[in-house]
């Protein structure tokens, strides 16, 4: 089973790459054959490398996400941008409501202190 | 006969004493002129000592005078002169303090503005976010990210 499949967040998938790398340092302890450990140690890496080719997607919200809410987002995005991303989600209750999005060098702020800001500008 | 000699006698000593008389006379003539002479002299010389002294005391007077008049002269316009450059400093030191001030209160007025404007803003936005559902913050994120 693709590990990778289930990644949602950059957490999901720093923990997913550790449980990799430990699962790599450990099969000498499985008694495999050497052509087992080989395959094995190499479909690990292959894990590894495609978790870190994974385009992170930083998200700013104002609130706490539910588990269902984080996988609805990541649907989303993933059906604009493609499957290949994570989500680094942040907690930033200054933003009152709304989302900062940031990839790819780009800076989107969607929040509500955005309007709450220029609207009391003085 | 004895009588006689006792006759010239009286008459030498009589002429003798007489001489003296007329010799001592002379003298105390003498004496009384020469001091007649050293006072009149005496007092010439106190009265050029005194026209001296007078004219010397009035030259001095005057130039004592002069030179009192010309340092009160120089002193008044010293005084006034530092008067003036007092002033002029104390008006510039004044100006300068009162703009320090005014720059200083503009300042802080600044201050407490932007700071009771932050307070507002963060209180108005926490009070803002409490009062937004959960449902709907992530309708909104939704939205956002739709626009991707």
């Amino acid at each position: 089973m693709d590990e990778t499949a289930k990644i949602k967040t950059l957490n999901q998938a720093s923990s997913v790459k550790r449980d990799l790398e430990a699962a790599a340092d450990n099969l000498y302890r499985l008694n495999l054959s050497q052509e087992d450990t080989d395959t094995k140690k190499r479909q690990y890496e292959e894990a590894v490398e495609k978790i870190e080719n994974l385009k992170v997607i930083k998200l700013a919200l104002a609130f706490d996400p539910s588990t269902d809410f984080v996988d609805k987002m990541w649907q989303i995005v993933a059906q604009k941008m493609g499957e290949g991303i994570v989500l680094d989600i942040a907690l930033d209750k200054s933003l009152i409501g709304g989302v900062v999005i940031e990839h790819d060098g780009q800076h989107q702020d969607y929040s509500l202190r955005r309007i709450f800001n220029a609207k009391t500008k003085l | 006969m004895v009588l006689g000699l006792g006759l010239v006698w009286i008459v030498q000593q009589y002429r003798s004493t007489l001489d003296a008389l007329a010799k001592a006379k002379k003298q105390v003539d003498l004496t009384d002129e020469i001091e007649k002479l050293v006072e009149e002299t005496a007092q010439e010389f106190k009265e050029e000592i005194h026209t001296s002294l007078t004219k010397s005391a009035e030259a001095i007077e005057a130039q004592m005078t002069t030179a009192l008049e010309e340092f009160r002269a120089d002193l008044a316009k010293k005084a006034a002169s530092f008067q003036e450059s007092f002033t002029r400093k104390l008006d510039e030191e004044f100006t300068g303090v009162s703009r320090e001030l005014e720059e200083y209160r503009k300042k802080r007025y600044d201050e407490i503005n932007r700071e009771v404007e932050r307070l507002i803003k963060d209180i108005t936005q926490e009070a803002l976010g409490r009062a937004i559902e959960p449902k709907d913050h992530e309708e909104l994120v939704t939205k956002a990210l739709e626009k991707l």
